[in-house]
């Protein structure tokens, strides 16, 4: 899943208007940005779960047992949130914690057993995953949900906002549509490219 | 690759066009305490 978490930060946004939209979307995507250092240093990587699918949408199995267990990705979220609370005070930082930790309830959903609930996987305790990516065009359908609801939660929200002192009503409205048109357009434009796996 | 470029333009681009709003005139319950 990649569509669907941005479709979830440009949702939060309406609900917490304050906060930048680049920020919402890098934490909503914070747990891929610190694998991907991760899987550079050899530590976690990704193999298909089918070898003669390649890698086709949803055909993988993640080993980031250090990023995407329950309590690394609680630590990260914590971690960000405390960061993001010198700008946005402390109802921003939670925002963001929570943001970043729906990165993992969203995978909880799609990926095949493959999130540990400890870092390093300590215990070999049950590996978590619901498995929604083993039915491609359901998990699909339900990115494209997320990204709908998104798309349009960000719409309905800047075409609300006054305009300010000096700009006119149709300067101001214009660029709500350009806004949200263009973050709705890059938001199907990522769920195709992720399905089609360009 | 496509992937990779899309999701750094919704970061960088809409973020942008997003910061073009006066989103700190939003009149909602629920808002950010500035520090």
């Amino acid at each position: 899943m990649i569509a669907g978490h941005y479709g979830l930060a440009a949702g939060v946004k309406s609900w917490a208007p304050r906060l930048p939209l680049w920020a919402l979307m890098l934490s909503t995507f914070l747990l891929d940005v610190v694998f991907i250092f991760l899987n550079v240093a050899g530590i976690e990587y990704i193999t298909p779960a089918n070898p003669a699918l390649g890698n086709s949408y949803g055909n993988a199995l993640i080993h980031a047992y250090y990023t995407h267990s329950l309590v690394g990705a609680l630590l990260i979220a914590a971690l960000a949130g405390a960061i993001a609370t010198r700008p946005w005070g402390q109802r921003g930082g939670i925002v963001i914690a929570a943001v970043v930790f729906s990165h993992w309830l969203l995978d909880l959903l799609v990926h095949r057993p493959d999130l540990p609930i400890l870092p390093g996987n300590a215990g070999n305790l049950p590996l978590l995953g619901f498995g929604l990516w083993q039915f491609p065009l359901a998990s699909a359908l339900a990115e494209l949900a997320l990204v709908l609801a998104g798309a349009y939660l960000y719409y309905r929200s800047a075409i609300s906002l006054p305009s300010a002192p000096g700009m006119s009503a149709t300067s101001q409205r214009r660029r709500a549509l350009t806004a949200s048109g263009v973050t709705a357009a890059l938001l199907l434009a990522l769920l195709v490219s992720d399905v089609l796996a360009l | 690759m496509l992937t990779i470029i899309l999701m750094l333009a919704l970061i960088i681009v809409a973020g942008w066009l997003d910061s073009r709003l006066n989103w700190q005139l939003a009149d909602r319950p629920h808002q950010e305490e500035q520090s």
